[in-house]
């Protein structure tokens, strides 16, 4: 299970920020509105805590250095991941602020 | 490297075996594996050489048949206010175009190239669930049939490929046209669904020894992927497909806002599953492309380990972009600008893809003959429709295009580019592999340019009929708003697309004549495992792999393969048999013993798809027989696993043993178990969605739940079945007589249990006087209830068929996996039931 962890960490993070996202403000869309600022703080507090989750992941891959073979190969596979997360993520906060 | 489960890698070293193979053994092995005969065993074979042929024609057929269906509508719009088709016929027939098109054919297609190529891709001799694979492929034909010829006899769905409420709800859309599309394509997705087990526990447990990861064919990568988002994405499907069923048959009022239901649930759970359904469809294809590409360029593919990522990005992203065909809807501004985000940043992986391909072209020598045209002009048109799509992932451009031919041109671009021709480059690449013989390489070009300048006249102008204004759907159109000569050029198009379709059949069945010589060989220098020498049994032995691209690195490696030099040569005992690899090493676990063909499969694929459609024509009477037989033809069929072995161990080259048995989560039966039951955890949590999105619609209609005593007993009861379940598995592994009538008796009194607690809590809600039918509570808790009774009632068919195995003496402690997986499915059924039962009671707000 790590070394599936390793390959998909990062996209997972990203998959669960846009869910967390959609769900915050679905949710905020029935008790108020999801155009209030509460709602949106609330997203980017998120989005800071995946963004710190993503940059841990990077740290823990970039400290697996050493290993051959085919788990260095999930490594880079895992990192390219992890950097495509965390554009991805930056990315879908961007509407919060409009 | 560290060894995933204890094997000693260095073993490797001892292959090719240097040693003659013993006199008569290529013999057993061909007598094993020996290919039909009869007409009755072409119909009941199992191998995926023959089921994957069937497969892929199958899909090629329906392919056709929809394309007829296009051809139609294109002349009924050449001209403006032609009366060639009828409005309520041209309805139907777009409707079956697309559901067609979509359900019958992309999706059947890319897994029967998958069934058909895995095994050889990956060393394997056969898919781990061969019987499986047939029972999908029946299944599947004989739906996608009788849903076809719905269209002669005028009860074609007619709502549009996907069926928005209310027009496809009794009260518009009367008869049983819609109820055709409903019951029909459930069951084809459950037949899809059978595919993707097979596919996901083929590719991580029947690899050649050595295929790591970062080895392993990028084709397999893309199916994996494409399996896996299948398990996820068609569940929703499935439950949309279900309740809006229920809603037309028993009246329950999911999407009727008269009584608390909302449309737009249909619509979240459609593109849910529509959209991840898009890159479904193009994965596996933009596999092929990053195989074949690399081939015909004769150079390793740039980027291999971003184009994984790539394509793991895309599985992710895809579940996160379904509201960008929503935007129209009225839904809260920020919710748009999250999927509008991501529908413009799914273009970044897809991108990578495009890149590396057009780098792997620059750094080798490209080939443009037939495949290689195909790959190319398939990237053409996909980049086209991928460019159009970031334009309406553009809220204001989306508001304008939508519902327009402007869509019509980007899903063709996208679907047609992303999938049709890279089917096409794959299938003139492997046919030589599959046939023994390569289609004409004159036709082929000529194929290629009409197909490809065929598209473009067909769909280019489309793109501004939609920004003139044309809407879709639309049967006929007044003369002199410009829409004219455009249309005209698309029906020429499409006239051009068929022609080329035509031919390629004319080549297909030239290809397929039943004389002639068949030794085409590897024509195209292809490096993976599939162009290795093969028979009926796949390879003569299984290989060590230790490159990406084996055939162009390993050196002698077919001719070592053929003399039977590696892993398993030989048919021990005469049976089948496979070996089963660790999932992510591909180090050798055991050996798979693998069924013969028998009826079994076929007559519960007829039955169950007998059940779907006569159900459709509501003979419930005849509906349930045909359900009771198809039931008792699955109990048959598994009535004869787990069989016991002669032996406990098989060797399987170089001196090396390993077991005939193993269970728990080493075997192959408990990963595909597990997957069953994340597609029945999917439904049971969309379900759990539409009880919570249908709740924030109206939450004034929803009453208080019934008293907490019964919660009580419910939970209690399905805690008692819970852990009678987990105790099951230990039970029968206890060195003790009894253990396994223990055992038997654990399951016995966890299926009692899961019952148990159904009737109780369903009898709970029906005493409150909340009915399914009075509201959108009664609707979902109902929707919820039965979905939980559902998997205890088959919970309790799997008590009696333990309880018969045990009698007739087909269970043994040394044999625990059927104890294993039916403990695993009781334990999921009692927490699955809890979680469903505390949702209904404790949300959004309790009785406590």
């Amino acid at each position: 299970m790590t070394r599936w962890l390793r390959m998909t960490g990062g996209l997972l993070i990203w998959a669960a920020h846009f869910i967390g996202l959609y769900l915050m403000s679905s949710a905020a869309d029935v008790w108020s509105s999801s155009e209030a600022a509460g709602a949106r703080w609330m997203g980017l507090v998120f989005s800071l805590g995946c963004l710190v989750a993503v940059i841990a992941m990077a740290v823990w891959l970039g400290k697996q250095q050493g290993k051959g073979g085919p788990e260095a190969w999930e490594r880079r596979v895992g990192l390219t991941g992890v950097l495509v997360a965390g554009v991805s993520i930056l990315w879908q906060t961007v509407p919060l602020a409009f | 490297m560290t060894s995933e489960t204890g094997f000693d890698v260095d073993k490797y070293d001892r292959f090719p075996t240097t040693e003659p193979r013993p006199a008569g053994e290529l013999e057993q092995l061909e007598q094993a594996w020996c290919g039909p005969r009869t007409p009755w065993e072409w119909i009941t074979a199992t191998n995926n050489n023959i089921i994957g042929v069937y497969y892929v024609g199958a899909a090629m057929l329906f392919f056709v048949l929809a394309g007829v269906l296009a051809l139609l509508m294109r002349t009924q719009l050449a001209l403006p206010m032609t009366g060639f088709l009828a409005q309520d016929t041209y309805n139907q027939i777009f409707t079956m175009h697309g559901t067609v098109m979509m359900f019958l054919f992309a999706v059947p297609a890319v897994e029967a190239l998958g069934v058909l190529l895995l095994p050889q891709m990956l060393g394997a001799r056969d898919l781990p669930f061969p019987r499986l694979g047939a029972y999908a492929f029946w299944a599947y034909l004989i739906g996608g049939l009788a849903f076809f010829c719905s269209l002669f006899f005028g009860l074609a769905p007619d709502g549009g490929w996907f069926m928005y409420p209310p027009l496809t709800s009794m009260t518009y859309s009367p008869g049983i046209n819609a109820d055709f599309w409903l019951l029909g394509i459930g069951f084809i997705e459950i037949s899809a669904i059978a595919g993707a087990i097979e596919i996901i526990v083929g590719v991580l447990k029947t690899r050649a020894p050595g295929m790591t990861l970062d080895k392993l064919p990028v084709f397999a990568w893309a199916m994996l992927i494409f399996a896996c988002m299948i398990i996820i994405a068609f569940p929703s499907i499935i439950l949309a497909t279900l309740l809006l069923e229920l809603e037309r048959a028993l009246g329950w009022p999911f999407f009727d806002p008269l009584k608390g239901g909302d449309p737009m649930l249909w619509q979240h759970l459609f593109w849910f599953f529509g959209h991840p359904e898009v890159y479904i469809i193009f994965l596996p294809a933009a596999g092929a492309m990053s195989t074949i590409i690399p081939a015909m360029a004769r150079t390793p593919l740039v980027g291999h380990p971003l184009v994984v990522m790539a394509m793991l990005a895309t599985g992710f992203i895809s579940f996160g972009v379904w509201a960008h065909h929503m935007f129209t809807t009225g839904m809260p501004q920020i919710s748009i600008n999250y999927f509008s985000a991501a529908s413009m940043a799914v273009s970044v992986p897809a991108g990578v893809q495009v890149f590396a391909w057009i780098a792997t072209m620059a750094a080798g020598r490209m080939r443009f003959s037939t495949p290689g045209l195909f790959a190319v002009g398939g990237m053409v048109i996909f980049v086209m429709g991928g460019l159009t799509g970031v334009m309406v992932a553009m809220v204001p451009f989306d508001w304008q295009a939508h519902d327009s031919y402007f869509i019509v041109a980007h899903l063709h671009y996208v679907l047609i580019g992303g999938m049709v021709f890279p089917l096409f480059a794959a299938i003139y690449y492997w046919l030589p592999m599959s046939s023994a013989r390569p289609l004409s390489e004159s036709w082929g070009k000529w194929i290629f340019w009409l197909m490809f300048a065929g598209h473009n006249l067909a769909f280019m102008p489309m793109h501004l009929t939609g920004l003139m204004g044309m809407p879709r759907r639309v049967y006929t159109y007044l003369p002199g708003r410009g829409w004219d000569l455009p249309n005209f050029i698309s029906t020429i198009g499409a006239f051009m697309f068929g022609l080329a379709v035509l031919l390629w059949v004319i080549d297909m069945i030239r290809n397929f004549r039943p004389f002639g010589p068949r030794e085409a060989g590897n024509i195209h220098d292809g490096p993976g495992l599939e162009w290795l020498p093969s028979g009926f049994y796949s390879v003569r032995s299984i290989p060590v792999v230790k490159s990406l691209y084996p055939l162009w690195d390993q050196k002698g490696l077919a001719e070592d393969v053929a003399a039977g030099r590696y892993f398993l040569p030989g048919a021990a005992r005469g049976e089948r048999q496979t070996l089963v690899t660790s999932p992510l090493n591909a180090e050798p676990q055991y050996v798979l013993r693998i069924p013969r063909p028998s009826g079994w499969h076929l007559f519960g694929a007829v039955f169950t798809a007998g059940f779907f459609l006569i159900l459709t024509i509501q003979a419930y009477a005849a509906a349930v027989v045909s359900g009771v037989l198809a039931i008792y033809c699955i109990m048959r069929w598994c009535w004869f696993l787990d069989a016991p072995h002669t032996r406990k161990t098989t060797e399987i080259g170089a001196g090396i043993r390993v077991p005939n048995y193993v269970s728990g989560p080493s075997s192959h039966g408990w990963w595909a178990m597990v997957i069953v039951l994340i597609v029945g955890g999917m439904v049971c949590l969309l379900a759990g969605f539409s009880y919570v999105f249908l709740w924030s619609r109206r939450p004034d209609l929803w009453q208080a739940p019934p008293p907490i005593s019964s919660l009580l007993v419910s939970v209690g009861l399905l805690a008692v079945a819970g852990l009678c379940a987990l105790a099951a598995p230990r039970a029968v592994r206890v060195a003790r007589d009894g253990a396994v009538s223990a055992a038997t008796g654990l399951l016995v009194l966890a299926s009692a249990g899961v019952i148990a607690a159904s009737i109780v809590e369903g009898r709970a809600w029906w005493t409150t006087g909340l009915q399914p039918d009075f509201s959108s509570q009664g609707a979902s808790v109902y929707a919820l209830l039965s979905w939980a009774g559902t998997f205890a009632a088959i919970g309790g068919l799997m008590g009696l068929y333990v309880v018969l195995r045990r009698l007739f003496g087909r269970l043994a402690a040394e044999r625990p996996s059927t104890v294993d997986l039916i403990g695993l499915f009781l334990a999921f059924t009692a927490a699955q039931s809890i979680g469903v039962i505390l949702l209904v009671r404790l949300f959004p707000g309790s009785g406590l």
